[in-house]
């Protein structure tokens, strides 16, 4: 019951012998060692495991790894540059208080960067809808939409 | 505005500045290690059994179906916990 | 999670086939988003999945302009629906359901399909799709046979569907002019929740904008099923709608429920709710009648 499949994963081509059950939370963070990802209720409803697929913000955990072939995917190791330089995204989650623990910020900065990418000029109210499916223990959410707008506001660009 | 200070020329480093997490871009690139991304070599995984009754006596605690089944290395009660 | 062989047909024929060879230890997957939960929590241990992701005529949306028939297939998902500029245009109702299932990384994945086949009483899914009176095309061993969406569901997690069948897609008839419609999930939550109650109200009316010529009033977790206040529509059909009548119907409309008390909400607030939301579901109705002239 394995499957070869091939993937982009961060722009790098991947070619892998998965079992036909893993999800794609459990071959990132168990088989290729991708920790960034978390699991955090395993049932689609904290979005902790929220990675892009084709553009796509899904839950990781309730996302066949299998139906990731062909596929082009986008994790929160992708993000920051080769160089060490912050996306601008967690940069200003960084910058904006966006950050307390910590366990739902890549679920959050993935959710708001398959946002962006589509409607850079998102509102308010489109940012709170499209995060909608990531939950947060810690921050209140407040400085979390700050977090999203003012890197909408700058347009992608670190200062 | 700094009330504190009585010498309005001086210039803090820290004080007043804004001074982000110190572990808040490791956490902003999944660098940051939680427990459940802890993996070492022979690793056990423990789990929590809770009694169904809030302020039972513990009459007896019978782990042998427990401990008999395969890949289980130890099923632990209080028993088990040093006296001292 | 149990361990299965995952099957990816590319045609209908091919998905039911691969269900003849393995019948009961085999399972159909759309978006997986209730599926993969219940093989994870245990209430499924299939030793197949079949996934119907790859056959393509089961992922289309489609509207023919010629003859006003719009066409759902049922892999389309929840998000689709929802950016399709021309869902939120002519068939707001939809949009206003799909919009608010689960979260947006649900959505992208679930499909309008998967969530009728899973036949909760609170699908928010199956209420705009029979306030516009759609059709469900099946598809099974012994070929293919249609049923209207009202009469899918047989009670809570059991539709019609015989083993080996497939929903393939649903068909809405074409609407006639002067068409408003409107849903609202009502719940204690913005987001990320099952509704307390779900109210979807369609209404035809003749050109004086006045006179109801049809009138669909559709309510989930009202009952088992989800379910339509067949006399609060016939009070409204033909009638002149005005607030008043709106009122009458959304009482009618309660007293018709089959509301009970949960643990997320009681019997008499899902009443009160009924009666609010047909009302103003009515006005948003007629609101967009008018902005559509």
């Amino acid at each position: 019951m394995t499957t070869n499949i091939s993937f982009l994963l961060n722009g790098d081509k991947i070619s892998y012998e998965i079992k036909d059950h893993w999800t794609l939370l459990h071959l990132l963070r168990e088989e290729m060692g991708l920790i960034g990802t978390k699991e955090g209720c395993g049932n689609g409803e904290c979005g902790a495991c929220t990675v892009i697929v084709d553009k796509l913000a899904i839950n990781s955990c309730l996302y066949l790894a299998i139906d990731a072939d062909g596929a082009s995917i986008e994790t929160i190791e992708g993000l920051a540059s080769t160089n060490g330089t912050l996306h601008p995204l967690q940069q200003s989650f960084v910058d904006n208080g966006g950050i307390q623990c910590g366990f739902c910020s890549p679920g959050m900065i993935m959710s708001s960067k398959a946002l962006l990418d589509e409607n850079p000029e998102a509102s308010h109210d489109e940012i709170k809808h499209a995060l909608a499916g990531n939950i947060c223990r810690c921050t209140g959410y407040v400085q979390i939409l700050e977090s999203v707008e003012v890197a909408r506001d700058k347009g992608g660009q670190n200062e | 505005m700094n009330n504190l200070n009585p010498d309005t020329n001086r210039e803090f480093s820290v004080v007043g500045k804004r001074i982000p997490k110190l572990d808040a871009a490791q956490k902003a690139m999944g660098r940051a290690e939680y427990i459940q991304d802890i993996k070492l070599p022979g690793m056990l995984f423990g789990k929590i059994l809770y009694s169904k009754y809030a302020h039972a006596d513990i009459v007896k605690i019978d782990t042998s179906k427990a401990r008999a089944l395969s890949g289980v290395h130890a099923v632990l009660t209080g028993e088990d916990v040093p006296k001292k | 999670m149990k361990q299965f062989k995952y099957l990816s047909p590319t045609t209908v024929e091919e998905a039911i086939s691969y269900y003849g060879q393995h019948s009961e230890t085999a399972k159909f997957v759309a978006g997986g988003t209730d599926v993969i939960v219940k093989v994870k929590e245990g209430w499924m241990e299939p030793d197949y999945l079949i996934s119907l992701k790859k056959i393509e005529e089961m992922t289309e949306l489609h509207k023919n302009e010629a003859t006003g028939d719009l066409s759902i297939g049922a892999l389309v998902t929840h998000a689709t629906l929802e950016k399709s500029l021309m869902i939120q245009n002519e068939y707001p109702i939809i949009y206003d359901a799909v919009s608010n299932i689960g979260s947006l990384q649900v959505r992208n994945v679930g499909t309008i399909g998967g969530n009728l086949i899973n036949a909760v009483p609170s699908a928010d899914g199956a209420i705009p799709l029979i306030a516009l009176d759609g059709v469900a095309l099946l598809h099974g061993p012994s070929g293919e046979r249609s049923a209207q969406v009202k009469d899918l569901f047989i009670e809570p997690y059991k539709t019609i569907l015989k083993p080996g069948e497939i929903l393939k897609k649903i068909t809405i008839p074409p609407q006639s002019p002067n068409t408003g419609s409107a849903y609202i999930k009502f719940g204690r939550r913005a987001a990320m929740e099952l509704p307390l109650i779900g109210i979807g109200v369609l209404l035809t009316l003749e050109d004086d904008l006045k006179t109801c010529t049809k009138a669909r009033i559709c309510l989930g977790v009202a009952a088992p099923t989800p379910m339509r206040a067949f006399d609060a529509e016939k009070l409204l059909k033909g009638k002149k709608i005005t607030e008043e009548i709106l009122i009458e119907a959304g009482k009618i409309a309660a007293d018709e429920s089959k509301v009970r008390d949960s643990v997320r909400g009681k019997a008499w607030h899902r009443k009160e709710m009924i009666r609010v939301h047909v009302r103003r579901m009515g006005l948003k109705c007629i609101e967009i009648i008018k902005n559509n002239r």
